[in-house]
This record gives structure tokens, sequence and C-alpha cells, in this order.
């Protein structure tokens, strides 16, 4: 091993390294969250409507998002590693084989990150985690839609170019402290069949005895998390052993703008920084569904906009939260990094590469929002499922224990908080950084900084805002 | 409407006069909640009814 590699490598820790290297770990890892995604479509279409009664709605709004955005925290993108629709995609792909290429304009995250945004409106809109029905039929038309659209294109086009939850992963995991990394650079130079993008073919070159990689992250050449689904293809094809799953600095990639395998530069995708500014966004727009300000606000807007319908209000918020107040906020700090600092860089340049900056303050607020959910109702799982399995006959798991909820509110609130501030310092790190490279470009380092740090300091303080506030919830009452 | 992972609040109804229950229950927190009644019949027969409560502030 080189000087530079990291000391830690998951794939030499005793069992966990042997189990992530067996080339069924995925499959393995799959089969029980499919099993999983089945009883929850089977339970919200026919299980009973009351959304805290139901696996689809329990699983999917409270366990499914709080450990998925702590497992990001604490190690990778392990859930799309597991992802079951991708389990269901290897089947139909036995079947069908796909035909097309994905078109060139679409090649980007432009409709990622505007499916991610239309799932954060519809959530609100009809009420989603209150609708067990619902719920199934997203899952279902989850399924449907990987089924349709890895069907007819080649390569994981559904993974890097549609999944609205696989770009919430992939920008989450820009701040996770795992990467799929090579391990040595040195191996890789001599290396004529890059088989970890290539795959490997049997000897007549017809049948495809181990995939690369299908979402176009040649190793030697990838850098960070970004567009990388932890499938682990690349560990299986590299015939050097050279690839493994190993620790980096979180946020570290969204520092620096070398040339990314797949990606490009991040300073010049404004598709990514477009994604990345919906993620953060999204995340204060999501919490703020909760609280109760906002039902005054959609009342007050109701009444000047003269509708009673809740569409056209959320809409408007919805523009305001992800398009005006991004532009008016981002804006106005290139607009004084510019004057103030003295940057040659044009505007959106300079926003786009702030943009990533923005990404560790909006996870932390995924974190206290989701993380909230989890904790405080994480075992509610438990009479959950012993009143699904009831509703089959006989209660092999017991009588439902409703009385089991979780942590107590006033023990996760200061959790939160501690999220939000590791987001904060996270965002400001990283802004500085980005500051000081802004010197190449003819900036006052410390000037270009202090716009970026005072967005910042406003998001996050409209976040702690959004924790403190008295939530406007949906809980059960039972007597 | 209901969030699935909140804390239910449970509450007993004791008989006042014949065929009248009253029983004490917090709203915790303001939101849309639903009431669960679980009834046992005097032959053991179980009911639930169930009566939502939306807009608590």
């Amino acid at each position: 091993m080189s000087a530079e590699s990291p000391a830690f490598d998951l794939l030499k820790i005793p069992l966990i390294g042997p189990f992530f290297s067996w080339r069924h770990a995925r499959t393995f890892l799959q089969i029980p969250m499919l099993i999983v995604g089945i009883a929850m479509i089977a339970h919200g279409l026919f299980g009973p409507a009351l959304a805290p009664k139901n696996l689809a709605t329990t699983v999917s709004w409270v366990h499914f998002r709080g450990a998925l955005v702590l497992v990001l925290l604490c190690a990778g993108n392990l859930f799309c590693l597991a992802c079951p629709f991708m389990l269901v995609r290897q089947w139909a792909r036995r079947l069908f084989r796909p035909r097309f290429t994905w078109p060139r304009k679409l090649r980007n995250k432009w409709l990622s990150a505007g499916l991610f945004a239309l799932i954060l409106f519809v959530y609100e809109l009809f009420d989603l985690w209150s609708s067990p029905w619902w719920t199934a039929w997203l899952i279902v038309a989850y399924f449907a839609t990987i089924l349709l659209i890895d069907g007819m294109f080649k390569h994981a086009v559904f993974c890097k170019f549609v999944c609205p939850i696989g770009q919430f992963n992939f920008v989450a995991s820009t701040l996770s402290p795992l990467e799929v990394k090579v391990r040595d650079q040195g191996v890789c130079v001599p290396c004529q069949t890059k088989d970890c993008i290539r795959g490997r073919r049997d000897p007549g070159g017809l049948v495809t005895i181990q995939r690369g990689c299908e979402l176009a992250l040649f190793q030697p050449s990838k850098v960070g998390n970004m567009d990388c689904t932890f499938c682990l293809e690349c560990i299986q094809a590299c015939p050097h052993d050279n690839v493994g799953i190993l620790s980096r600095p979180p946020a570290s990639e969204l520092m620096t703008d070398p040339r990314r395998s797949g990606i490009g530069f991040f300073s010049r995708r404004t598709d990514i920084a477009g994604l990345a500014l919906v993620f953060t966004f999204g995340a204060l727009l999501n919490a703020f569904g909760m609280v109760s300000p906002v039902y005054a606000l959609e009342s007050w807007l109701g009444r000047v906009m003269h509708v009673s319908h809740e569409a056209p209000v959320l809409g408007l918020i919805f523009v305001f939260s992800l398009i005006v107040e991004p532009v008016l906020m981002l804006g106005l700090a290139a607009w004084l990094t510019r004057v103030w600092a003295g940057s040659r860089r044009a505007p959106v340049p300079l926003i786009v590469r702030y943009a990533y900056g923005l990404v560790p303050l909006g996870f932390g607020m995924w974190l206290a929002h989701y993380s909230f959910h989890f904790l405080t109702g994480m075992l509610t799982l438990i009479p959950v499922t012993q009143n699904a399995v009831a509703s089959l006959g006989r209660p092999l798991l017991g009588e439902p224990l409703w009385t089991l909820t979780g942590i107590p509110t006033r023990f996760v609130q200061p959790l939160e908080l501690g999220f939000l501030i590791l987001g904060l310092t996270g965002s400001l790190l990283v802004t500085h950084r980005l500051a000081q490279d802004e010197a190449e470009a003819g900036a006052h380092p410390v000037r270009a900084f202090i716009p970026w740090a005072a967005v910042c300091l406003a998001l996050w303080a409209a976040a702690v805002w959004l924790i403190l506030q008295p939530m406007e919830m949906r809980a059960t009452f039972m007597g | 409407m209901s969030h699935p992972g909140m804390r239910p609040e449970f509450g007993e109804a004791l008989e006042v006069a014949a065929g009248r229950y009253r029983g004490r229950l917090a709203f915790t927190m303001a939101g849309d909640w639903v009431v669960l009644v679980h009834v046992t019949l005097r032959g053991g027969q179980k009911l639930e009814r169930q009566l939502d409560v939306n807009g608590v502030r």
C-alpha cells in the first residue's frame, strides 16, 4: 500500500470485510429488504387505514428515513447497496435486455432534482405520511418505473439520472466517512483490462460474468461518493483486489474540484449544484411543513390568492423556497463576493461553486428532522408488526404493545441541535476552504468567505427556529 | 390524519350513568388526532370505533 492510503479499510475488518467481499453480499442484503417492501405494499393496500397502525407508513416515514440518514452519517450509502428495487430489476433483465441508450439531453441531474422536489411536494399535498394506501402505491410506482426505465435503457440509468432517493443518498454521502476507493493508485497504472468499469466477459466475449461500474465511475479517477451506489461490483471486478471501502474525512470531496470520473468538475455541473440546493433548501421546507406556522402561512396565502385548494398555495411556497429564496440569497452573496471581495468569477459559477458548501447544513437539517421521528418512534415498529401478524389470523407475536414508542422528545431535541451545529460547522469549513481558493480569481479570501458564512448562519438560524417550533403533529389517541 | 411513530395517549372511560361513559384524555400537541375507542361488551365481544379530531391547537 502507498504511504497515502488511509489506515482504515472496512474490507480488512474480520467478519465484516469477508462479508462485503462476498460475491452475493448485495443480494443477501437486498432479499430481506424486498420482503419488507412486499409486506409494506400488502399492508398498505389491505391493512388498517390508520397510518400509525400500518407497516407501509410506519416503516416508510419513521424507520426507513431515520435509519437512512443515520447510516449515511456513520458509514456511507449502504441503502443503495441494499436497494430492493435493483434486485427486481436484475431479475427482470434476465427476461428483457435493454436496447436503448439514455437520451443525451437527460444525462444530468435536472430530471432527478425535479422529481426530488416533486416527491416533497406530493408528500405535503397528499399528506402521504397519513395514507398507507398512497404510500403503498408510491412504492409500487417506484418498482414499476424502475422496471420500465431500466428495462428499456442500458446501464444503471434509473440510479444515475432518475431515482430521487438515490440522488438524496448521493448528495448526503458526500458527508459520509466511508468511500469505495482504490487502495493503491500505483497498482492501477499498468492495468490494461480496466475491469472495474468494463467488467469481465467469458472468453467468447458474449456473456458478462462480472459487471463493471454501471454508473460510469472509473475507480482510479473516481473522487468521492457522488453517483456511487456502493454496489461493490468494482470490488468484485478488480483482478488485483485493489478496491476497498476506505475511510476519508467527511465533506472533503466538497472542498476540492478535481476532474471526477463519470461526473467531471463540480464547478461546471450546474445541475448537481441545483440538486445540492434542492437538497439543502428542501430540508428546511420539509421540516417547515411539520410546524404550526405553515398553517398560518397557508391560510393567509389562501386569503390573499382567493383560493381554497391547497395545491396553488403549496406550489407558491415551494417555488419561493426552492427557487426564489436560493436565487436571492446566493445571488446576493455572489454579488458581494464580486463587488466587495473582488472575485473575477461570474455570478453563476460563483453560485455553483458555493452551493456545495451548503450541503452539510442541509444534511444537518435532514438528520435533525428524520432522526427525531426515528428516535421518538423507533419502538412503534414492534406493535405495528405484532398487529400486522395478528391480522393474519393468529397473534403469533403477542398482542400489540401500543405503549411502546421511543426516546422521549426532551432527550432527542438536544441531539437535533447537535446535528444542526455539526451541519453549520461543516458548511463553514467547506465555504471557508472554497473562499481560500477564491484568491486564484483575484479575490480577498476573508471577504469572499463572509457573505457565504452569512448565508450559512441565516439558514442555520432558520433551522434552529424550525426545530424549536411547536410541532403541528399528527398523533394517535388511543383509549 | 395521523403521523406514524408518535406517542399515543391512553385513557380509560368509566360509566357515569346508564350507557354514558366519561374519561379524560390529554391532547399533548397540536395537530390532527384520531381517537380510537376500544369497547369490551358484557359477552366479551370487542369493538373498535374511530373518531377524527382535526385541527387541535
